[in-house]
């Protein structure tokens, strides 16, 4: 459903150019998650602008079902990596703007918001507004914005970075469950090997800056459920680290 | 608690102001300084009769003025802080005129607009637009780009844009930099209301004084205070209600 030839960009920063990603090429199945992992600065942000529709001046070929990227014709789900609030808005307005700028009545979606609230812990807070929350609460949001979406293409940077260990085991199994409800087409950029190997079906190694795809690694323990209990989740774990040291020194 | 704090504070300042003015009209013992109490029982006898209609043409030209100056400034400060090409036309213009003294204009707005309404509510259109356009400006420049990052991924229009993240985010700027103008507007609508008409708190208080009529100059002063005092709580009234996720 996403496909990516050769994609490369370039940042302006005061007259001089900035190699941010270098002849990338990526694939991603219906349906299929993929846990893109790298070194701070690599370009992993980078990437998800250009899938979102954010940073449309790149080079290369970037296609979603075929057409190019276009949220206004798709419907795009983006964790960013600063939770991308509206100051604004309070936590449930937040929540809601996907439907809001879609057009589509909340009415409807009422007990699936109301569910979704809830399991993120977001129901009893939802009348606050950002101001008043926590890095995590605010993550939360975000996260919840773009399950309320239904996206087609769910895009999440780093989505679970600001929450605390046990938060983050609970919402990582609820972002499961919902994924295994509507299967939806993700891409998910994390710098933690054990998230990459917990959520991620496909696992994407990237380079150093500017970055590029250099392995593509099957993930053979997704699905197999309480992964946290099994050793073989974390020999695998250890062996992404090796990998991915060797990769990231030279 | 700090609401009720204030709320105190506020009212201790104003007895002790009013106590201040007792203090000395009773030991000056002079008959252009009388005493807080005479002019109370004054406005309270003339208000309707007398003061209410100069007070009502006064407040309207202040609402023309800055209802004026907002559907001009904003929408201009709103492009020129989003487009470029608005910004590098406009802010010389603006950065020219806005250190003129909008007084100095008085007579050129006469002649062009006559000694009728309409040139006393230009000159407060004049002192509020700037303000407004600047503030408008720099609050939409303010706006970090990753703001709007949300709504691009969801494939936003500009309609969107404008109206769920520039008009909210600039709303607390507009509105401090009415609150700003509002203390000029209200000494340069006393002046203008001096001559070429017959209505307003200006003409009020200077005809009282050419009437040696000085409870009624100090009525009318007096008036015009607490009006310009409950301009200034309407417009924290109005940040409270509009802006209520300022922290
Ligand atoms: N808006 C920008 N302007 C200029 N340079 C940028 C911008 N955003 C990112 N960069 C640069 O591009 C590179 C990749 O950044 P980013 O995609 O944020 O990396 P990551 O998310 O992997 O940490 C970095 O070197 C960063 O400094
Ligand atoms: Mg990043």
């Amino acid at each position: 459903m996403l496909e990516i030839k050769g994609l490369t960009v370039k940042y302006k920063v005061e007259g001089k150019e900035c190699l941010a990603l270098h002849h990338l090429d990526m694939k991603l199945e219906e349906g299929d998650i993929c846990a893109v992992i790298g070194p701070s600065g690599c370009g992993k942000s980078t990437l998800l602008h250009v899938l979102s529709g954010i940073l449309s001046d790149y080079s290369g070929l970037v296609t979603i079902d075929g057409g190019p990227v276009d949220p206004k014709q798709k419907r795009i789900g983006f964790v960013p990596q600063n939770y991308g609030l509206l100051e604004w808005a309070n936590a449930y307005d937040n929540a809601l703007l996907g439907l809001d700028i879609k057009h589509e009545s909340r009415l409807g979606q009422g007990p699936y918001i109301e569910y979704i609230l809830k399991q993120l812990g977001l129901w009893d807070i939802r009348s606050k507004y950002p101001s008043q929350l926590s890095g995590g609460q605010k993550q939360r949001i975000a996260i919840a914005r773009s399950f309320i979406l239904k996206p087609h293409l769910l895009l999440m940077d780093e989505p679970f970075s600001a929450l605390d260990a046990i938060t983050r085991e609970e919402i990582q199994d609820l972002f499961l469950e919902v994924w295994k409800e509507n299967k939806v087409s993700t891409v998910f950029v994390t710098h933690s090997m054990e998230e990459a190997v917990y959520i991620g079906r496909k696992i994407a190694v990237m380079s150093p800056s500017p970055g590029r795809i250099v392995k593509v690694l099957e993930n053979p323990l997704f699905g197999a459920g309480n992964l946290r209990l099994r050793d073989e989740y974390y020999r695998f774990v250890m062996e992404l680290r090796k990998m991915a040291k060797e990769e990231w020194s030279n | 608690m700090s609401r009720k704090n204030k709320i105190t504070g506020y009212l201790a300042a104003l007895i002790f102001l009013f106590a201040a003015w007792y203090g000395l009209s009773f030991l000056a013992q002079i008959p252009f300084l009388p005493s807080p109490a005479v002019v109370f029982v004054n406005i309270k006898k003339i208000f309707i009769s007398d003061i209410l209609v100069h007070l009502v043409y006064s407040l309207w030209r202040i609402a023309a003025g800055i209802t004026a100056s907002v559907l001009v400034g904003i929408p201009l400060g709103l492009c020129m802080g989003y487009y470029k090409t608005w910004d590098k036309l406009l802010s010389p213009v603006v950065y020219f005129t806005y250190p003129i003294p909008k007084i100095a204009l008085i007579p050129l707005i006469m002649l062009i607009f006559g000694l009728g309404e309409l040139s006393k509510i230009a000159m407060i259109f004049l002192i509020v637009v700037f303000q407004i356009i600047v503030s408008a400006r720099d609050s939409g420049r303010a706006i970090p780009k990753e703001t709007f990052y949300s709504l691009y991924s969801l494939g936003a229009g500009s309609l969107d844009i404008f109206r769920r993240v520039i008009l909210p985010a600039s709303l607390p700027g507009l509105l401090t930099s009415i609150r700003i103008s509002l203390g000029t507007s209200l000494s340069v609508l006393f002046f203008t209301e001096t001559f070429g008409t017959q209505y307003g708190m200006g003409y009020f208080i200077m005809d009282s004084w050419m009437r040696v009529n000085y409870i009624d100059m100090f009525s009318g002063i007096l008036v015009l205070s607490v009006a310009g005092f409950l301009l200034f709580f309407l417009v924290d009234l109005l940040e409270r209600l509009l802006c209520p996720w300022k922290p």
